[in-house]
């Protein structure tokens, strides 16, 4: 009985192999491919190129490389080259040349096109204006996406896009010229986003999958100025109050815009006690000193509470010293 | 009759007085101009009874003592400037806009003399660009949003003010190519747009169509010119570079996150991170060949030479960055106590030119650096409190 079981194990893993074999044979010219690492390349990369003569049913004896019809001198044999592409546009031949045994030769060729796949993320989260950086997305904030083919070479409405988020298809499948997309930001800790382009004759030219991370709102305080407006470097968690008294402004980073614009909750908060914001501006504070001094907890919070992660609260030390000093 | 005497020498007294009051009243000239403001006594020894204090003794400069060549020219926060010198022989000016104000002030680096050169008022004005003569100026107000309409000036020093023109469009990055030349970009249903203006004809050109919306431009010195495109940078995100050159996008081999670039007439200097490391590569336009530098250099914080096409000044103060770079120094949330580096970028040899916290003694986090045109001298901001500091080449 032990030795029955054994025998369908290793019947098992031996046949499995010999079953791949032998359907890859079906096929003929697949038994004999190149595999390519990235399977596309993108411009001014390197890549490796494996002969993949698995399936291949012939002693082979002689491997040679050809690069745009030059021989690689030094990847004579060599089941595995690297190399690398060229400017965008500027299509590389690899050829593999076999020789069996017998003598009989076997060419295999494979053309690569790099092109530039870049997809552009731009989260619809707030950021103040001054902020010279981008967005970043937050939970159940919109994403908007745009893909670009060599800068736009050929056109967009030229080929056809299939996205995919987190392994399903988005706009149920494949549509021309569809190199935008809008889609709420998922829970996890990252976005899987996939994109596969193809040319009109339905050839795929590229194709990549991304890591989107989503992050925490975040929340700086600023001083503001009447005259100058806000001054862009952030107090961090503590102030010492040197005038007679000052604006602080709290700019919550990566809110959603529709929290940041209508918040359900906005709550200022000085020593434990609730505290009306400025009236032209509910993220806007003013706070006077006092001469005998001391310190004071400032704190904000601002919340959608249909969405309680899309919200974010700090707390401020905000001292002076006595007199005013 | 004494009776009848005393009242005679009484109309007699009283006649006398009329006279007098009426002399005094008509007749006695003085330089007085406007009732009710009386000038105070000058010190020319000529009005008794005032004590006038002595003059302060205020000792004069020695024109012969080394100045420092790192300085700072301002104490008010600026949002715009430039160096203007009408010939190569003439004195070097700066000139900048006060930041919430739009008020143009001129300095003669020469004396340090600084002198208003318009008072007119731009309201919460928060960016500006100066033409490169200097002789007009272009000034956004701040608002919420990321754009506002335009208002570009042409100074009149004499009149102290601004003779104006307003871009009604929601203008977000925009340069002055010359004084009657500006380019700007503004949103369109496709991404962005960059339009030329010209103020004498009042035409507008498009110069290109950029197809996404968070980008930051880097417009080239003239409308034809190479004009440097990126997605505005995050840790998190990827960017990848572009220019347009009439009209034309064209990918350069530059991506990465956390991306930012600038242009030299030879190559590119781009910085991006890489498992939350940062590095700054530059790639030369000609051989298509790239190296990494030892210094990690943001646009903000360099400048080209305009003297030497393959020299660059950047400002780099060597720390540990954040994990979240080049976000947190945007959000102002980390600082750089900066050096000032000369930096070939053939060889991409560095040389320190100067620490600045040890030359000042202040810590200067250098932003907005740009040459002047005479070759001579750095010109920048300090992002802790946005005044304007020179440093001498």
């Amino acid at each position: 009985m032990r030795f029955s079981l054994l025998l369908l194990i290793l019947t098992f893993f031996y046949a499995a192999p010999v079953a791949l074999a032998q359907s890859s044979l079906i096929y003929g010219d697949s038994s004999l491919t190149i595999d390519l690492d990235p399977p596309f390349p993108g411009p001014d990369m390197e890549f490796t190129a494996t002969a993949n003569d698995y399936a291949f049913p012939l002693q082979v004896n002689t491997m040679r490389w050809f690069y745009n019809g030059v021989a690689i001198e030094d990847a004579l044999n060599a089941r595995q080259i690297s190399t690398s592409t060229r400017e965008a546009g500027a299509k590389i031949n690899l050829k593999l040349v076999v020789e069996t045994a017998s003598g009989e030769s076997f060419t295999v060729e494979r053309t690569i096109n790099p092109v530039y796949l870049d997809i552009i993320i731009e989260p619809q989260t707030r950021t103040p204006a001054f902020y010279r950086g981008r967005a970043l997305p937050s939970l159940e904030s919109n994403v908007n996406v745009t893909a670009l083919i060599n800068a736009g070479n050929p056109p967009s409405s030229e080929l056809l896009f299939t996205w995919q988020l987190n392994g399903r298809t988005l706009e149920r499948g494949t549509i021309r010229g569809n190199n935008t997309i809008t889609f709420p930001m998922p829970r996890g800790l990252y976005a899987n986003l996939g994109l596969e382009v193809k040319d009109i004759n339905g050839v795929t030219i590229a194709k990549r999958i991304i890591n989107l991370t989503k992050v925490e709102p975040e929340l700086e305080f600023y001083e503001f100025n009447q005259l100058y407006g806000i001054i862009e470097r952030s107090v961090g968690s503590s102030l010492e109050l040197l005038g007679s008294g000052i604006a602080l402004r709290a700019e919550p980073y990566y809110l959603d815009l529709a929290t940041y614009n209508r918040p359900d909750f906005l709550e200022w908060k000085i020593n434990g006690t609730k505290y009306q914001g400025d009236f032209n501006n509910p993220y806007e504070i003013s706070l006077a000193a006092e001469d005998s001094g001391g310190s004071s907890q400032i704190g904000f919070h601002v919340r959608n509470t249909k969405q309680v992660l899309q919200g974010v609260e700090r707390e401020l030390t905000v001292s002076v010293r006595p007199g005013g000093q | 009759m004494r009776q009848k005497t005393l009242i005679i020498l009484g109309i007699v007294v009283i006649i006398l007085l009329l006279a007098v009051w009426v002399y005094l009243l008509f007749f006695n000239n003085t330089d007085q101009t406007e009732p009710g403001f009386i000038d105070l006594p000058g010190n020319d020894g000529k009005d008794g009874g005032v004590v006038v204090p002595p003059p302060p003794i205020v000792e004069s400069p020695d024109p012969d003592a080394p100045r420092p060549r790192l300085r700072q020219l301002t104490t008010k926060p600026v949002i715009g400037f430039a160096e203007v010198q009408a010939t190569a022989t003439d004195p070097i000016y700066v000139r900048y806009v006060e930041t919430g104000t739009g008020h143009i002030y001129e300095i003669d680096l020469a004396s340090s003399q600084e002198t208003r050169i318009s008072n007119y008022t731009i309201k919460d004005a928060a960016v500006a660009e100066f033409s490169p003569d200097g002789l007009a100026v272009a000034v956004r107000s701040r608002t919420d949003r990321r754009s506002n309409e335009l208002l570009v000036g042409q100074i009149n020093k004499s009149a102290e003010t601004l003779e104006t023109t307003t871009i009604k469009d929601e203008v977000f990055d925009f340069t002055m190519f010359s004084t009657s030349s500006i380019g700007y970009t503004t949103e369109t249903k496709e991404g962005m747009t960059a339009y030329n203006y010209n103020l004498n004809s009042s035409s507008l050109v498009k110069m290109f169509n950029i197809p996404f919306y968070e980008a930051a431009v880097r417009f080239g010195e003239v409308s034809e010119a190479s004009h440097v495109v990126y997605p505005k940078p995050s840790y998190a995100l990827e960017g990848y570079l572009y220019t347009f050159t009439k009209g034309k996008m064209e990918r350069l081999p530059a991506q990465g996150f956390g991306l930012t670039a600038f242009n030299s007439p030879n190559h590119i200097v781009y910085t991006r991170t890489l498992d939350n490391e940062a590095a700054t590569f530059v790639y030369d336009k000609k051989t298509r060949e790239r190296d990494g530098t030892a210094l990690i250099l943001l646009p903000e914080k360099c400048a080209v030479s305009l003297n030497e096409a393959d020299t660059a000044w950047c400002a780099y103060g060597i720390t540990k960055l954040p994990r979240a770079f080049p976000d947190d120094w945007y959000k102002g949330v980390f600082s750089f106590r900066d050096s000032i580096w000369k930096i070939n970028l053939n060889t991409l040899e560095a040389e320190e030119s100067v620490d600045t916290f040890a030359e000042s003694g202040r810590p200067i986090d250098i932003d907005d650096m740009i040459a002047g045109d005479s070759g001579t001298a750095l010109y920048f901001t300090n992002k802790y409190d946005n005044t304007l500091w020179l440093y001498e080449l």
